[in-house]
C-alpha cells in the first residue's frame, strides 16, 4: 500500500480485521440504534420493560416477516425487487385455511400452503427471468391478481380454521426466548451460510454485479432468478404461518397490506443496496428487530399506525441517502485532496 | 420495402403508432354494443369519461416519469394529501373563492413531485424506492391533516363541486380539465425544448449529457409535473365525488401506470405519446365499465386489472424485441 501505483490495482480479497473498521461498519451502527432504542425504553418505561414477558413480546411482533426479509435479501441482492410478497403470503394462508376446511390432515396443509407460495414465485421468476419483464412492474401487477384471486375465492368471509401450532409458534417461549426468534435465527443462520459461503450466493452477488457478464462467465442467470423468486414465494408461505399465528387464526382478502413496504424497508435498512450486489444477512437480520423495537415503542408513546407510515417511509428514504452521501462526500473529498496533490506535484 | 408500403392507401392508417390499439379499442367497443346496448347513450358515455377523468390526469403525469427512466408510485398519495389539504382548508373557509383551491392543489401537488424529483434527479435515488417512501410519507401527511375523519357532501360548497360538476357545452368540466391537460401535454412533450429533452434523457441519459443536457433538472421537472397533475387530479376528485378521506384513491398509481403500459409508453422510457395515454384511458374506462355493469364481476376487479397489465407489458416487450431483431436483420442485410 505504500507504493501509490500499487493503490489502484490493490487486489488483495480479504482485507485484515481492524477494530476502528468494524466499530463504523453499517452493522454496528444497526446495533448502536438498536442499543439506543433499548435505552430509551428503559428510561422512559422501566417497569414495563423489567416487566416478564414484555422483550419476548417486542420480538415476536416484529417476527412474522422476519422470513420474507430472509428471502428478499436475495431478490434484493440480483437487482430485482419483489412487492407481491404480502400477497404471496395471503394466498398460502389462503390455501392452508381451504385445505384445513376440507379437513385434510393439518401437515399436509401446511405443506401445500407453502408450495402454492412457490408457484406464485415461480410465475414471478418466469415472466422476469424468460420475457424479461422488469421486475417492478411483474410483482405489482402480480401482487395485484394474487390478491385478486384471494378476493375471487373468499370474497367477503374469514377463514378460521388453522392448525393448532400457528399460535404456539407465534405466541408461545422456550426456556424464555420466543420461539419464533429461535426459527428466525436457524433460519438466518441458513440464509447466512448460503448467500456468504456458498457457489449459488457468490453467484447472486455477480448477477447483481453486473448481469451480463456473469451469462458470459457460463452462468445460467436465467436459472437462478427463477430460483430467487421461488424461494422468495416459499418463504412467503413461511411466514404466513406465523402472520396467521400473530392473528390469531383468522385471514381475510384485506389483511397484510402494505407488508411488502416494510420487508423492503427493514433490507434497506439492512444496508441491502437496491442496485443489488451489495450487503450482507447480518444487517437486515438486526434491522428486524430494530423495526419490531421501533413500531413497538412508537405504539407505547400512542402514535397511530397512519402516522407511523411515515416514519417508515422516512427511515427508508434515509436509510438509502445518509450511505450515499457518505460515499459522495467522501468520493469528492477524495477528488479535492488528490487535486491538491496534483497541483503540488505541479508546482514542484 | 417502405416504398411499396407506402404506396398503399392504408399507409396513413397502419404507419400511426398506436394502429394496433385502434383495433384493440374497436374489439372492445363491439363487444359492448354486444353485451351492453345500453351502454352506448351520450349520458352514460359522458359519465364513464367523468369516472375516468382522474385516472386519465395521473396517467398523463405517469406518463412524463416514465419517460424519464423512472417510476411514480406516490401520485395517488400526493393526489389523497391535495384532496384533503384543500377540501379541509375549504370547508374551514367557505368564503373564498374556489379557484384558490385549484391553484393551492397544484401548488401543493408539485411540491409533492419536487420532493420526488430532487431525490430522484438530485440525490440519484433509484425512482421505485424513492416514491415508496414517499408514497407512505405522503399518505401518513394526510391522514394527518385530515385527522381521521371524513367529508361528506353537505360540507362542500358550491363552487368547489363545481369545478368537476359544472357542464359546459353539455359535458362536465372535469373532462374539459383533461381534455385540456391532453393538448397542453402532447404541445409539451412535441413541441418545446424540455419536452424533448425528456425524451433524450429517458432513450439515452449518458448521450444526453453529452449533448449538454442537465438531467437532474429535466428529471425534477417531470416529477413536479406529474405531481401537479396528481394535485390537480385529487382537488377534482374530492369535488366530482364530493367526499373526502385519506384512504381515497389507494391503488390509483396502478390505474395510471397500466394506462401507460396499455398506451404503448415504454416502461424502459424513451418512447410513448399522449394519443397512447388517451386511448389507454379509453381502453381502461371501457373495461372497467363492463366490470360494473355484468353482474357479480365485481370481485374480479383487482385480479382482471393485474392480469391486464402482465400481459400489456408481456406484449409491450415482445413488439420491442421484434423491432430490435428486425433493424438488426435490415442492417446485416445492407452490410
Amino acid at each position: 500500500m505504500s507504493n501509490p501505483k500499487l493503490i489502484s490495482r490493490d487486489l488483495t480479497v480479504k482485507d485484515t480485521f481492524k477494530l476502528s473498521k468494524f466499530l463504523i461498519s453499517w452493522e454496528m451502527i444497526l446495533i448502536y440504534i438498536l442499543l439506543i432504542i433499548n435505552i430509551a425504553l428503559i428510561i422512559s418505561q422501566p417497569s414495563l420493560y423489567f416487566a416478564n414477558g414484555t422483550l419476548s413480546s417486542i420480538i415476536q411482533s416484529g417476527m412474522d416477516l422476519s422470513f420474507m426479509v430472509l428471502a428478499m435479501i436475495f431478490v434484493l441482492m440480483i437487482g430485482a425487487i419483489d412487492v407481491s410478497v404480502a400477497s404471496i403470503m395471503i394466498v398460502c394462508s389462503m390455501v392452508t385455511g381451504l385445505m384445513m376446511d376440507a379437513n385434510f390432515p393439518s401437515f399436509l396443509c401446511v405443506i401445500c400452503g407453502i408450495l402454492a407460495g412457490g408457484i406464485c414465485g415461480i410465475f414471478n421468476g418466469l415472466l422476469i427471468a424468460k420475457l424479461k419483464m422488469p421486475a417492478v412492474i411483474v410483482t405489482i401487477s402480480t401482487s395485484m391478481l394474487f390478491r385478486g384471486i384471494v378476493k375471487i375465492i373468499l370474497d367477503v368471509n374469514v377463514l378460521k380454521n388453522f392448525p393448532k401450532f400457528y399460535s404456539t409458534v407465534a405466541w408461545e417461549n422456550l426456556l424464555g426466548i420466543p420461539i419464533s426468534l429461535i426459527f428466525f435465527l436457524i433460519a438466518a443462520t441458513i440464509f447466512g451460510i448460503i448467500l456468504h459461503h456458498s457457489k449459488f450466493g457468490r453467484e447472486l452477488y455477480m448477477i447483481g454485479n453486473n448481469p451480463t457478464t456473469t451469462l458470459y462467465s457460463g452462468i445460467n442467470v436465467d436459472g437462478i432468478q427463477i430460483l430467487v423468486f421461488t424461494i422468495m414465494g416459499l418463504m412467503a408461505g413461511i411466514s404466513s404461518i406465523f402472520f396467521v399465528g400473530r392473528m390469531g387464526g383468522g385471514v381475510s382478502s384485506t389483511m397484510g397490506t402494505g407488508y411488502e413496504l416494510n420487508v423492503i424497508a427493514i433490507c434497506v435498512l439492512g444496508g441491502i443496496s437496491t442496485n443489488g450486489g451489495k450487503g450482507r444477512v447480518y444487517g437486515p437480520v438486526i434491522a428486524t428487530l430494530i423495526m419490531a423495537f421501533l413500531i413497538y415503542t412508537l405504539g407505547l408513546m400512542g402514535v397511530d399506525a397512519n402516522s407511523r407510515k411515515i416514519l417508515i417511509g422516512l427511515i427508508l428514504i434515509l436509510a438509502i441517502l445518509i450511505p450515499h452521501i457518505n460515499k459522495e462526500s467522501i468520493k469528492q473529498f477524495k477528488q479535492n485532496l488528490s487535486g491538491k496533490s496534483k497541483k503540488a506535484s505541479v508546482t514542484k | 420495402m417502405s416504398k411499396q408500403n407506402k404506396s398503399s392507401i392504408l399507409y396513413p392508417f397502419t404507419s400511426y403508432k398506436q394502429f394496433g390499439l385502434l383495433i384493440c379499442l374497436g374489439i372492445l367497443l363491439a363487444a359492448a354494443a354486444l353485451l351492453t346496448p345500453s351502454m352506448f347513450t351520450l349520458d352514460s358515455i359522458i359519465s364513464m369519461l367523468r369516472n375516468n377523468a382522474v385516472y386519465a390526469l395521473l396517467a398523463s403525469g405517469m406518463m412524463l416519469v416514465i419517460l424519464t427512466g423512472g417510476i411514480d408510485l406516490s401520485v395517488a398519495s400526493t393526489l389523497a394529501l391535495t384532496g384533503v389539504v384543500t377540501s379541509v382548508l375549504m370547508n374551514k373557509n367557505p368564503s373564498i373563492p374556489a379557484i384558490f383551491w385549484v391553484i393551492l392543489a397544484v401548488v401543493v401537488g408539485s411540491l409533492c413531485g419536487f420532493i420526488n424529483g430532487f431525490l430522484v434527479g438530485k440525490l440519484k435515488m433509484i425512482p421505485l424506492i424513492a416514491t415508496l417512501g414517499t408514497m407512505y410519507v405522503y399518505r401518513g401527511l394526510a391522514f394527518l391533516m385530515s385527522g381521521g375523519n371524513w367529508l361528506f357532501p353537505h360540507q362542500f360548497t358550491e363552487g368547489y363541486v363545481a369545478f368537476a360538476d359544472k357542464r359546459i357545452l353539455g359535458v362536465h368540466s372535469i373532462i374539459w380539465f383533461t381534455v385540456i391537460v391532453f393538448i397542453l401535454g402532447g404541445i409539451f412533450l412535441g413541441y418545446t425544448r424540455p419536452g424533448r429533452r425528456i425524451y433524450a434523457i429517458g432513450t439515452n441519459q449518458d448521450s444526453a449529457v453529452i449533448s449538454g443536457i442537465k438531467p437532474a433538472n429535466i428529471k425534477m421537472l417531470a416529477y413536479s409535473i406529474a405531481g401537479a397533475l396528481a394535485g390537480l387530479a385529487g382537488m377534482l376528485y374530492t369535488a366530482n365525488f364530493s367526499i373526502c378521506y385519506y384512504g381515497m384513491g389507494e391503488g390509483f398509481e396502478m390505474q395510471a401506470i397500466a394506462i401507460c403500459i396499455l398506451g404503448g409508453v415504454s416502461i424502459t422510457g424513451g418512447k410513448g405519446r399522449i394519443d397512447g395515454v388517451v386511448i389507454g384511458t379509453l381502453i381502461m374506462s371501457i373495461i372497467s365499465y363492463f366490470i360494473s355493469l355484468l353482474p357479480g364481476l365485481s370481485v374480479w376487479q383487482d385480479a382482471i386489472q393485474g392480469a391486464i397489465i402482465i400481459i400489456a407489458v408481456g406484449i409491450n416487450i415482445y413488439v420491442l424485441k421484434t423491432g430490435e431483431k428486425n433493424i438488426l436483420k435490415e442492417r446485416g442485410k445492407l452490410i
